[in-house]
């Protein structure tokens, strides 16, 4: 073969290096770590994904020569798994390792941002504040917020609710009426704790359960709502300090091992498996009520399990957690979800507005709609895909008795150890006396004395 | 010359091994060491604390719980499961081959070689489904045709259920040692007892189990130390709870710093934990050195034995 005369090589080469650079666009790739763990919570790394699309439209309209590129990540494994990801490569601090955007639970953000893990969003938040953000419930920037500034934008919010079997108590005998009026009765003090046990007890007594109270098995934020409704507190925001409060935690302990002295609770609940507890509960009725349950399940019952909407609308209703005492008060805990910005990231303002443009109005609310969740936005409210969901709309009844979890950075040793504390009175292993001494050695343990309360 | 030459040829063979050694062992080792002297968390920072960690584990009321759990749990999987079941395959299998060829043999030993084969976590999840304390679990769905109520095994015998599910990979272990060795062992010796009137179980008892001593020595022996630091299943299928029922000391360590909701990111405590478990496998290895005589295992034979 005749060689090509080597001008002509030159000559091709430049053509072809114009007609790149012609066309060339810079790619600018972002990166976000999202969790579920609940399936249904997809939306967490869609809207993102989709905010990327509706970025590049705009930048293709208006010729930029930039596009954005969306890598999302959704975890369905652990909450421990999830965090342990973050801290690892956190601690690495590589910019190309450590996402851009991380969405995890607020009670993150006290233990990451001293770390400098993640950033201030005021200046960000601040940016978009007129468009976006002075749309959203005014009260969920206080749960992303430490020491004075904002480090999250709120994903989402929930309440957390006692599910009670509809089909269990009519056939105890109660009207449809009476189980309508359940909720008021509990949120007016006419239903207490020891009234939901008694329940639990006929339940189990008529043979219809094989368990009348189950609770999550696993840790989380959820058991602080028995020591509120016993009085107790847990966090003091005056000095921003926790709070050991031993005779609201000895009341909580003693309600768990009550509950499994009278057969309403298994002895080794913080040992089942999640999927078991979701079954009994909301597919076989072989428990007769869930304390600690989410309104998310709502959803996972529903992807997860296959269960009709309807059957869950015959079968189950909900309260708010009951007051233990006159001291005490309903309630229940809701645990926002909120985007961060990673520190390491390179491109903070890129990042920045995918999470503006994510949480348009028709985004949250596909998010609110798919995983259960309530709105965040006061626009999300009157909006009519919104308005038609009447799970939703129901649910969001419980808001006004939400309390959160304390925005301290032990906090989440102190709903580990509490629940450690839970575990061992309902396999007798310790009396409830000897859980508080436990929860106050683990308590001293872990954090400086002059940052614990204890009374 | 050839002297220094030699020198530096061992020095070259071993020096993979040394590298990775220094690499992987001695140098996290030290750190480990270095890092029990802190308050260190989340945020990795050195803050030597002098021992204060190791006053701690004096005042933990937990760790004696732990203590016992790890005792109860090494030497059961052990003595239960890892040497006694593994020594109980290899007989029969190596019966079944002598008797019914090497075949079926080979089928059962790869039966009892599929639990080591299968990822841990698809392991952990089958056990969870068959001890599931809803009806359904296996179990729990076989005592519902019976009509009885469900049982959640895992909290009422906790210990039993982290022996068993271990001990059903650890056979395995012994089994293919147990097996080769039986197998290794001259056939004349059985021959020359079947004549003088021994039957099976004779035949094991002043044959068999004199000539493999060695292997159960050495089963015994690194089993121990494995089963020492083992916590994977424990932590798929139990998290070592109900409330500390199964919390093994290399678990409460691993807890410490990474467990939970919230991991505690104790990593100060946790490596003092787990500087604690290293003394012990050290002396554990001491007593079965002097105990077992493994240098005479190691010695050359001082009769050539057939």
């Amino acid at each position: 073969m005749k060689r090509l005369p080597l001008f002509l090589v030159f000559a091709l080469a430049l053509l072809l290096a114009f007609s790149l650079g012609a066309a060339a666009q810079e790619v600018i790739t972002i990166r976000a770590w999202t969790v579920g763990p609940d399936t249904p919570a997809f939306h967490r790394a869609e809207n993102l994904v989709t905010a990327g699309e509706r970025l590049n439209k705009m930048l293709e309209i208006v010729g930029a020569d930039v596009r954005v590129e969306v890598d999302a990540d959704f975890w369905t494994d652990e909450w421990d798994s999830f965090r342990r990801r973050i801290i690892l490569a956190s601690e690495e601090g590589n910019p190309d390792v450590v996402p851009d955007i991380i969405v995890s639970s607020h009670l993150d953000i006290p233990v990451w941002a001293p770390a400098g893990w993640i950033v201030s969003l005021d200046e960000y938040i601040d940016q978009y504040w007129e468009s976006t953000y002075q749309d959203f419930f005014p009260h969920l920037w206080g749960a992303v917020s430490y020491e004075g500034k904002r480090y999250g934008v709120p994903q989402d919010i929930e309440v957390r609710m006692v599910f009670y079997r509809k089909d269990h108590l009519r056939s105890l005998g109660w009207t449809e009426d009476e189980i309508a009026d359940l909720p008021r009765r509990v949120e007016e003090r006419e239903f207490l704790l020891s009234d939901l046990q008694d329940l639990a007890q006929e339940m189990v007594d008529a043979g219809l359960a094989d368990y009348g109270m189950v609770h999550r098995p696993t840790q989380g934020p959820d058991f602080f709502q028995i020591l509120v409704a016993y009085g107790g507190q847990y966090y003091d925001p005056d000095t921003d300090k926790l709070v050991i409060d031993k005779e609201a935690l000895e009341l909580t302990l003693q309600f768990f091992a009550d509950n499994v002295e009278r057969g309403l609770t298994p002895a080794g609940m913080t040992t089942w498996p999640w999927p078991a507890v979701h079954r009994a509960i909301a597919e076989e009725g072989s428990a007769g009520m869930q304390i600690t349950g989410g309104m998310w399940f709502w959803a996972e019952w529903q992807r997860d399990l296959g269960i009709p909407e309807e059957d869950l609308w015959e079968n189950l209703t909900w309260s708010l957690i009951p007051a233990g005492n006159e001291k005490g008060r309903p309630n229940q805990l809701g645990q926002p979800l909120a985007y961060m910005l990673s520190g390491p990231s390179r491109n903070k303002d890129l990042a920045f507005l995918l999470i503006t443009l994510a949480s348009e109005v028709d985004l949250n609310t596909r998010h609110s709609l798919e995983a259960a969740k309530l709105a965040i936005r006061r626009s999300q409210t009157a909006f009519p895909l919104f308005q038609e969901n009447s799970y939703l709309a129901e649910a969001a009844k419980l808001t006004p008795h939400q309390i959160f979890n304390a925005t301290h950075p032990a906090a989440g040793r102190y709903l580990a150890v509490l629940h450690e504390a839970i575990g061992g009175v309902e396999t007798g292993a310790i009396t409830p006396k000897e859980g508080v001494e436990l929860i106050v050695q683990r308590m001293n343990q872990a954090v400086e004395g002059d940052q614990l309360i204890i009374r | 010359m050839t002297k220094k030459r030699g020198h530096f040829m061992i020095f070259l063979l071993l020096a993979p091994a040394l590298l990775i050694t220094l690499t992987f062992y001695l140098v996290p080792g030290i750190l480990t060491g270095a890092m029990s002297f802190t308050n260190m968390d989340h945020r990795l920072t050195w803050n030597f604390v002098g021992f204060s960690n190791y006053v701690a584990m004096f005042k933990d009321t937990i760790l004696s719980r732990v203590f016992w759990n790890t005792i109860l749990y090494v030497f059961g999987t052990l003595l239960l499961f890892n040497v006694t079941f593994g020594l109980l395959i290899a007989l029969a299998t190596s019966y079944i081959a002598e008797r019914h060829g090497e075949k079926p043999s080979l089928f059962f030993r790869a039966l009892w070689l599929l639990p080591r084969f299968t990822p841990p976590i698809v392991y952990g999840v089958i056990w969870l489904w068959i001890l599931d304390p809803t009806r359904n679990g296996l179990l729990n769905g076989v005592l519902n045709w019976f009509g009885q109520k469900p049982v959640s095994w895992i909290s009422e015998f906790p210990m039993a259920v982290i022996v068993l599910t271990n001990g059903v990979i650890g056979a395995s272990f012994g089994m293919i040692l147990f097996y080769s060795a039986i197998t290794s062992i001259s056939r004349e010796y059985n021959w020359a007892a079947a004549v003088d009137g021994a039957g099976w179980l004779h035949r094991i008892r002043y044959v068999t189990l004199p000539l493999i001593r060695w292997p159960l020595l050495f089963v015994t022996a690194y089993q121990t130390l494995s089963l020492l630091t083992s916590y994977e299943y424990i932590l798929i299928l139990t998290g070592g709870g109900p409330f500390y029922k199964t919390t093994v000391w290399s678990l409460y360590a691993y807890n410490e710093a990474f467990g939970g909701y919230y991991a505690s990111y104790r990593f100060g405590y946790a490596t003092a934990l787990t500087l604690g478990l290293v003394i012990v496998s050290i002396i554990a290895s001491v007593i079965y050195w002097r105990v077992f005589r493994f240098r005479e295992m190691m010695s050359e034979p001082k009769i050539e034995v057939i």
